[in-house]
């Protein structure tokens, strides 16, 4: 699977480092080439992760990333509108089959879900993630208390 | 008509100015506030200092009774998002965007946005018409039909310059709408029309075919 990923933080490189480990032929797109660079490395497994320095949103950059053969394009940087203008232009203009963008807002969310985005919220998965980690008792406590 | 602007800066205050004036309520929005206060100073509180990328912020600017949105920050993604947000959430019938970056304009018109600006197209609009080395001029799209009206200026040593319309390869589509001499005299185009030097060609044309008419109106002998 051909995989462009934008934003190099965090998720993105975590992304990257998993897809590339499973074989698939990883792009990443960041203003910043430095922040990517502990993908190349890392591990000696990341032959796989290309690394393209530039703006995200721009055609040159996206179709130098190799855009038009992407299975999959992941907009992850930390600016909703960034993430949702890239993804939009993926899936509109460059028909990506699958597109993801990491999006905070609630409202953002929606109206690009709308559009064809799958979108991530990734305040709300690590919250899920810490709640899931807190014991049930006590939950069940602070619901109480809350009702009080 | 209620119309919000969101951006103040270069484009937005003359343009919120200039709506005032033509007498409709017009509503600022403006995350910065010394472009806010700049509003404020010349015409009233009639601005919003806020993030328009946001519903809580354009509830409080009364979207849902807005007949128009216009985007003019000078981000595209900002502009972009909160077109969609207006439409999407608040049913605004009228979404209008400055484009800052050319390429982005059929992202915008792919997207819904109603009226997509991009600056450099307008200028070279401008610049074309001005030079003859630019004889084509994009006049005006016709909306959601793929078609377009555009003027093509014919050089002076073009090779259908003398020649009858029925002898000029016309690509398909196009419709010659008038045809407007270097004196300014205006002639409704028929098979017997012949082309002069430094004519001006009114043609309505599929986009795609816009290339095609451009080069055959244009080619040298």
């Amino acid at each position: 699977m051909n995989v462009v990923i934008l934003g190099s933080g965090r998720t993105g490189n975590a992304l990257a480092t998993s897809l590339a480990s499973g074989g698939h032929s990883i792009t990443v797109i960041d203003r910043d080439a430095s922040n990517a660079a502990t993908l190349l490395s890392g591990r000696d497994g990341n032959q796989q992760v290309e690394i393209v320095e530039g703006d995200g949103m721009s055609n040159f950059t996206l179709e130098r990333a190799g855009i038009r053969d992407a299975d999959l394009f992941a907009a992850l940087t930390g600016e909703d509108t960034t993430n949702g203008l890239a993804a939009l232009k993926a899936k509109v203009i460059y028909r990506t089959m699958t597109v993801i963008a990491a999006v905070w807002s609630g409202d953002l969310s929606s109206v690009y879900e709308s559009m064809g985005i799958a979108c991530v919220n990734p305040g709300r998965l690590s919250a899920d993630s810490v709640l899931a980690n807190i014991p049930q008792v006590l939950q069940d406590q602070a619901s109480e208390s809350v009702g009080e | 008509m209620y119309i919000l602007v969101m951006g103040a800066g270069t484009t937005g205050l003359p343009l919120i100015s200039a709506l005032v004036t033509a007498g409709h309520e017009v509503l600022a929005i403006d995350p910065d506030r010394e472009s806010a206060d700049a509003v404020r100073d010349r015409l009233g509180n009639i601005v919003i200092n806020g993030d328009a990328t946001t519903s809580r912020v354009l509830q409080q600017a009364g979207a849902s009774r807005a007949d128009a949105f216009i985007a003019t920050s000078r981000s595209d993604s900002d502009n972009l998002a909160a077109c969609l947000l207006a439409r999407h959430m608040f049913n605004v019938e009228q979404t209008i965007a400055i484009v800052n970056k050319q390429e982005n304009t059929e992202l915008f018109d792919q997207s819904g946005v109603s009226v997509a600006v991009s600056t450099t197209d307008l200028v070279l609009s401008h610049i074309a018409g001005a030079l003859p080395a630019h004889p084509l001029l994009r006049l005006m799209p016709v909306r959601g039909r793929g078609l377009e009206v555009v003027g093509i200026k014919v050089p002076e040593s073009a090779s259908v310059v003398g020649r009858p319309l029925r002898d000029v390869q016309i690509p398909y589509g196009v419709q010659l709408a008038l045809i407007i001499s270097s004196s300014g005299r205006t002639e409704l185009p028929t098979d017997d029309t012949v082309i002069e030097s430094e004519d001006e060609v009114i043609a309505v044309s599929p986009t795609e075919s816009t290339q095609a008419l451009w080069e055959t109106l244009t080619e040298l002998r």
